[in-house]
């Protein structure tokens, strides 16, 4: 749809000249004499009179199909007689028998040429004609597919998207091998003319999802989209909240899974990573392994995850207002073994909490950027020289290094960043809360977390169904916080009022034959 | 927007106070307290926690885990206040374990300790209560082996002794309360006293060695009659109160090998299940309580000639330990009759059964209660002889015939 | 307009009932016969509940305020819901000043009640400013919380061997008359507060399983308030019972198991706030919407006034013992003219003529008001 960005610069359309060097020179400046633009002047052996143009961007196009499918048929035409006679024909005839490249165009305008080639595609110019010739070309080097790197499985498919979105198009293609897999690609970004994909299933999907979808991205004007991310945030719900209302994955198995259930995915061109939406708050709890390993083993994780996720959120609020406000809570001997430690610190509580956290985060976030060969050494310092010694020089007491420890490895449960991202800010928030009012501040805080939660709604799902509201129908409620095995699960997701939420006919195993 | 504008006022307005925040090394742990009465003043005393001392990591022995100290004033929390003048600390009550009331203090009435339980937040009702026959701190200052806080050594001390003999209950504040504050108006606590001959174990010095001069233990029932110490009853009388009450878990009953208690009491009987139903009936304006036990346990020692093997004897056993649970608790029930406080709970159980009539025996229930009589039937089942049959003794007699 | 649905209103009948009242030994002047008189009192909020759905039904769009406007004629029934809307706004005031009294006796004594009572308002009125449909979906997300721990205290209460059942005897010591004397009170607190569903009765989108849905919650949160009741009689017997301000914290205190589970009383306080924070929003939003109909202005605009009402309010009372003398001896003897005496009026006047056609439509002019 490349409307959007056409509709900016209407006016300013500029038809083809009939001279090839017009036209040629007028591309060399559009594009600044970029050095990777190559014009390549020849004759052909149909038309020795006519001088015949090959115009394209080195690198973005694949020199075998310039070479072999263009370039040569070209140069050694032979074309019926009668093709000859008018300048349009010309470039008619070269469409019809002799360009052998399955995607080919006709343009009249400058402009449109312009955009075509920044999409890869090579252009034919013939003297003369007003019109010009766009063929396929597209390819050059880019990353293979490969193992997913930061969303890892032990049991599972292991490949993951990679940067060109036509790959991961044909990936999602090769798993879900029906008509009714429907994409639609828009072009977003005035500068970047990026390709952005919706795909969608056909059938299953709310319409009006997929149509709100398409208004949300039409209305995107900005100059160049790099990553999904720019698009997230342009068609979330709500702007300011730390929840993500929109899912995203590297993994062409969760995008294929997202869309069974109903989901619409948008995909970006120049990532691997793509979205998803509308999603609750409970997907965010449920990693793709989920439905690969046993029902069992996965209700137990999961359950599991959900008590990471508190406890990152609350271990160390708990930990100030159980230390500074209700002594009275903790077992009389850990009080003491509590109080011993805490001897000779000089910070209060709360401070001791928020130097100790603070200091977590930056070396996380050192580790992240740290060159690969450095990562170890990071931790060792952190491990080492910040947590012990911090201890043994009586500045933080042992009980912190521990509760800030255990917090940071919660953390790290979860199966989605940005999930699990929210807990680490929400968690400085409800510690100053905690240090001022106790278990008090802690519930405080917990409720306008919730209410905000039951306020937010992707792509106008509300956010903690099929909780808050209940969703009607059985199973899905129970898939929040446990899997049930692969047979039970008969009906999509509710929540997402699809057109058919029905995956299987009826909850039946086959029976297993005894003999 | 506007709302996280108000939450960063809000947040600013907060941080100017931190009203009820305490950190741990700013507070005095609190592991016992003691109450006395001396020269027309309440005495409390406390015996404060050392964390230091018992951590494991920096603990350096040579220093005993407590320290005790005490305030004086005419009322309880005004003396607690009194501490800030000579500790460096707040004084933190909520993780005390045990109260223990000197015999004066005791006289003088609990009252004032039970209005300061239920009004104030950090005094937790779980907290045991003894009675002392000397002065409370003079406990509170004891070590105790095996145990560094001897404030929490006394209550497991308690809880212990309750599922080990049932000679004493485990009282709370809140059981206390509830019987002061029920039909009977009266309450029995277990008594605490130094015993040996020596000059006390106070310093961890005298730890080390492998007995101690002097040893903190129960002794004696208190008897609480409105909220005054009325009187005592001895170990022994306590159990019996104890049983009559139904307040026995487990116990070991000693027996003779003749019937009617004669002899030595030389075999014992380990008792593992009882239950005592109380059952009051009314006699011309008197009362009767029915008392029926029903008791199962082990034999532990036989050291009397019969062949416990056979059923002829195990029913001559069952009887003579019958008699023995029932000598008892009459006893039991004498002592207490002779102090005329109803710690037994027997006006409660009239007034439930016969709310009518009590409301005319609650007038002078103290005048009645002494009236009563008990029947005491007591159905012993021993549920196992154990490993042998015959006693040890009689087996070498046999061989040798 | 935004609208809930049957599952949402019967969660926040629940929530909203057990409220607060599992804290107080509430008809305690019957001694150990006050969950009998607890019980005849929920017998009664029974047939009250009866009375309000039938009201409900003459005109199943409407609200309070409109449900008075049909009776009583516009100037009237406007004044009235006026009145009713103060009334809301004053009980709103009663359980944020609990907070602050409950703060300030079991979790937090040092700490200034204004900032205690300023952050649950807050609460509240971020939620309202949110919408009925986001405040049943928080309902919806608390109730779970509230059954767990609920029953995990009374389990832990059963475990440690707290609970003594004679302490229940005698029944009726003397006679009927002090059970039935302590029951009109208990009927106006907390079981005829059902009152304040006739706001929110009709945004339940189902409307043909309203009766159904009303009868069943009332009826299970009743029993689980008797059942409350009960249960701290036989802890602490009707004696102890009777003088401790806080029962219900006092037999949490009393639980020890295995050394480790002793100190529940702050989660049970915590709880306890859950249906404070609860009955605060409710009552705090049956203010706005009643007079939202009165008056016509958007929720926006009547939002704060409100709130500011309550948390002014709310500093009225000088101490705690003003705050439950005022609450339970004053305040209980007038609300039964809102929550019987009017309803019972309209229920004899019926529907004004002029008014029927509107009442059976449903078609409202208020609702464009309500709407944004």
């Amino acid at each position: 749809m490349t409307k959007t960005s056409q509709t900016s610069n209407q006016s300013a359309l500029t038809p083809l000249s009939r001279s090839l060097q017009v036209n040629a020179h007028a591309i060399h400046t559009r594009f600044g004499g970029s050095s990777d633009l190559v014009i390549r002047l020849f004759r052909s052996d149909a038309a020795p009179e006519r001088q015949l143009a090959l115009i394209y961007i080195a690198g973005i196009v694949d020199a075998d199909v310039i070479n072999d499918s263009v370039l040569a048929p070209l140069m050694s035409m032979k074309l019926p007689s009668y093709m000859e006679e008018t300048e349009n024909l010309l470039i008619e005839s070269l469409r019809a028998c002799v360009v052998s490249v399955g995607s080919v165009k006709e343009v009249s305008t400058l402009e449109e040429a312009l955009q075509y080639m920044a999409d890869g595609m090579c252009l034919i110019l013939a003297d003369g004609s007003p019109l010009a010739l766009l063929a396929e070309a597209g390819g050059g080097k880019d990353r293979s597919v490969d193992v997913t790197q930061t969303q890892t499985v032990i049991r599972g498919p292991q490949r993951g998207f990679v940067e060109d979105i036509g790959t991961n198009i044909s990936i999602i293609r090769r798993i879900i091998r029906s008509p009714n897999l429907h994409v639609q690609t828009h072009k977003i970004g005035s500068q970047t003319h990026s390709n952005v994909a919706v795909l969608y299933l056909h059938g299953v999907a709310d319409e009006s999802v997929v149509k709100e979808m398409y208004r949300r991205l039409a209305a995107i004007d900005i100059d160049g989209v790099l990553e999904s991310g720019y698009i997230e945030e342009f068609i979330q719900d709500e702007s300011f909240t730390l929840f993500p209302t929109l899912m995203n994955t590297e993994r062409p198995d969760t995008v294929a899974a997202a869309l069974l259930e109903g989901r619409v995915a948008v995909m970006v061109d120049g990532t691997p990573i793509a979205l998803m939406a509308p999603i609750t708050f409970f997907s965010f709890f449920q990693s793709p392994e989920d439905f690969y390993q046993r029902f069992d083993i996965s209700s137990f994780v999961r359950v599991i995850r959900y008590a990471a996720y508190i406890v990152s959120m609350l271990l160390p609020s708990l930990y100030i207002a159980v230390t500074t406000f209700h002594q009275e809570m903790l077992p009389t001997t850990l009080l003491i073994s509590l109080a011993a430690q805490r001897e000779g610190v000089p910070f209060p509580g709360l401070v001791e909490a928020l130097l100790m956290e603070t200091t977590f985060e930056v070396l996380r976030e050192a580790g992240l950027r740290m060159p690969r060969a450095i990562g170890p050494a990071i931790s060792i310092v952190g491990a080492l020289v910040l947590g012990q010694s911090a201890v043994q020089a009586g500045i933080v007491s042992a009980g912190m290094v521990i509760i800030v420890s255990f917090t940071a490895i919660s953390n790290f449960v979860m199966p989605e960043f940005n999930m699990a991202a929210t807990s680490r800010i929400i968690r400085f928030g409800i510690m100053l809360m905690a240090g001022m009012l106790g278990f008090f501040g802690i519930f405080i805080s917990l409720l306008f977390v919730l209410v905000h939660l039951a306020s937010l709604r992707s792509f106008g799902v509300p956010y903690m169904s099929p909780i808050a509201p209940t969703a009607k129908g059985s199973g899905l409620w129970r898939d929040a916080f446990i899997r049930i095995p692969w047979w039970a699960i008969v009906m999509r997701p509710m929540d997402l009022k699809l057109r058919n939420p029905r995956r299987q006919r009826s909850a039946r195993k086959p029976p297993a034959q005894r003999h | 927007m506007k709302l996280v504008r108000w939450l960063l006022l809000l947040m600013i307005l907060l941080l100017t106070g931190c009203w009820n925040r305490v950190e741990l090394n700013d507070i005095a742990i609190i592991s016992a307290t003691g109450i006395d009465w001396k020269d027309g003043k309440w005495i409390l005393s406390y015996q404060v926690v050392i964390p230091r001392a018992i951590s494991s990591q920096t603990g350096e022995s040579g220093t005993a885990a407590v320290n005790v100290f005490s305030t004086s004033g005419d009322n309880f929390r005004f003396a607690i206040s009194k501490a800030s003048e000579e500790l460096s600390r707040r004084l933190y009550f909520s993780h005390n374990q045990i109260v223990i009331i000197g015999q004066e203090a005791a006289r003088r009435g609990i009252g004032p300790l039970m209005e300061v339980y239920l009004r104030n937040h950090d005094s937790r009702e779980t907290v045991s209560v003894f009675l002392s026959r000397s002065d409370a701190r003079g406990i509170m200052e004891q070590l105790i082996p095996l145990e560094q806080i001897p404030g929490a050594a006394i209550q497991r001390l308690i809880v212990n002794e309750e599922i080990g003999s049932s000679a004493f209950r485990h009282m709370a504040v809140h059981d206390a309360l509830m019987e002061l504050l029920g039909s009977s108006k009266a309450t029995a606590i277990p008594g605490l006293i130094i015993a040996g001959p020596g000059e006390g174990t106070e310093s961890v010095g005298d730890l080390g060695k492998t007995t101690t001069a002097t040893k903190v233990r129960l002794k004696d029932l208190g008897l609480i009659q409105g909220d005054k110490l009325v009187g005592w009853v001895s170990d022994e009388q306590s159990k019996g109160v104890m049983w009559l009450s139904d307040h026995v878990e487990r116990s070991t009953v000693s027996f003779t090998c003749a019937d009617n208690r004669k002899g030595k009491p030389t075999s014992s009987v380990r008792i593992l299940d009882t239950s005592t139903k109380l059952k009051p009936i009314p006699a011309n304006g008197k009362w009767i309580v029915k008392a029926d036990v029903e008791a199962s346990g082990v034999l532990m020692e036989y050291n009397c000639s019969g062949d416990p093997s056979k059923p002829q004897e195990v029913e001559k056993i069952e009887k003579r330990i019958e008699e023995e649970i029932k000598g008892i608790m009459t006893d039991g029930w004498e002592a207490v009759r002779k102090h005329k406080a109803d710690v037994l709970g027997f006006g409660a159980l009239i007034h439930k059964r016969y709310p009518k009539q009590w409301r005319e025996a609650s007038a002078n229930w103290e005048e009645l209660f002494p009236q009563t009589e008990v029947e005491i039937t007591v159905k012993m089942r021993l549920s196992s002889t154990g490993m042998s049959n015959q006693n040890f003794k009689e087996a070498q007699k046999k061989a040798e015939s | 307009m935004q609208q809930i649905d049957k599952k949402q209103l019967s969660l926040l009948i629940i929530v909203f009932l057990i409220g607060s009242t599992p804290l107080f030994e509430l008809g305690i002047e019957a001694k150990q016969d006050a969950w009998l008189a607890m019980l005849i009192a929920a017998g009664a909020g029974m047939l009250l509940t009866v009375m309000y759905v039938k009201l409900q039904q003459r005109a199943p769009n409407a609200g309070l305020a409109d449900l008075l406007k049909y009776h009583f004629g516009r100037i009237l029934g406007g004044s009235l819901a006026t009145i009713y809307a103060i009334w809301f706004a004053y009980e709103s005031m009663r359980n944020v000043r609990d907070v602050g009294e409950l703060t300030t006796m079991a979790l937090l004594g040092l700490t200034p009640k204004w900032i205690i009572m300023f952050l649950i308002l807050l609460l509240s009125a971020y939620t309202i400013s949110k919408g009925i449909e986001v405040f049943a979906r928080v309902v919806q997300l608390l109730f779970p919380l509230v059954v767990l721990s609920y029953s995990s205290i009374i389990l832990l209460i059963f475990f440690s061997g707290l609970v003594k059942f004679n302490q229940l005897l005698p029944i009726l010591e003397r006679g009927p008359m002090p059970v039935l004397k302590a029951v009109p009170d208990l009927v106006a607190f907390p079981f005829a507060q059902m009152v304040i569903m006739l706001v929110f009765m009709h945004l339940v989108k189902e409307k043909k399983s309203l009766e159904r849905v009303t009868y069943r919650s009332q009826l299970s949160v009743s029993l689980f308030l008797v059942l409350m009741n009960a249960l701290v009689l036989c802890v602490l017997g009707p004696q102890l019972a009777g003088v401790t301000s806080l029962p219900l914290l006092e037999v949490v205190q009393l639980v020890r198991l295995a050394n480790f589970l002793e100190r529940l009383d702050i989660i049970v306080t915590l709880l306890l706030f859950i249906g404070l924070y609860v009955k605060i929003t409710t009552l705090y939003f049956a203010s706005v919407f009643t007079m939202i109909a009165v008056t016509g202005l958007s929720s926006r605009n009547l939002l704060f006034p409100i709130g500011i009402f309550i948390y002014a309010t709310s500093f009225l009372e000088p101490n705690n013992t003003y705050h439950l003398w005022i609450g339970l001896e004053i305040t209980l003897k007038i609300v039964p003219v809102f929550q019987i005496a009017f309803p019972l009026l309209m229920l004899v006047v019926g529907i004004r003529k002029r008014y029927k056609p509107e009442a059976a439509g449903g078609g409202r002019r208020a609702e464009g008001v309500k709407e944004k």
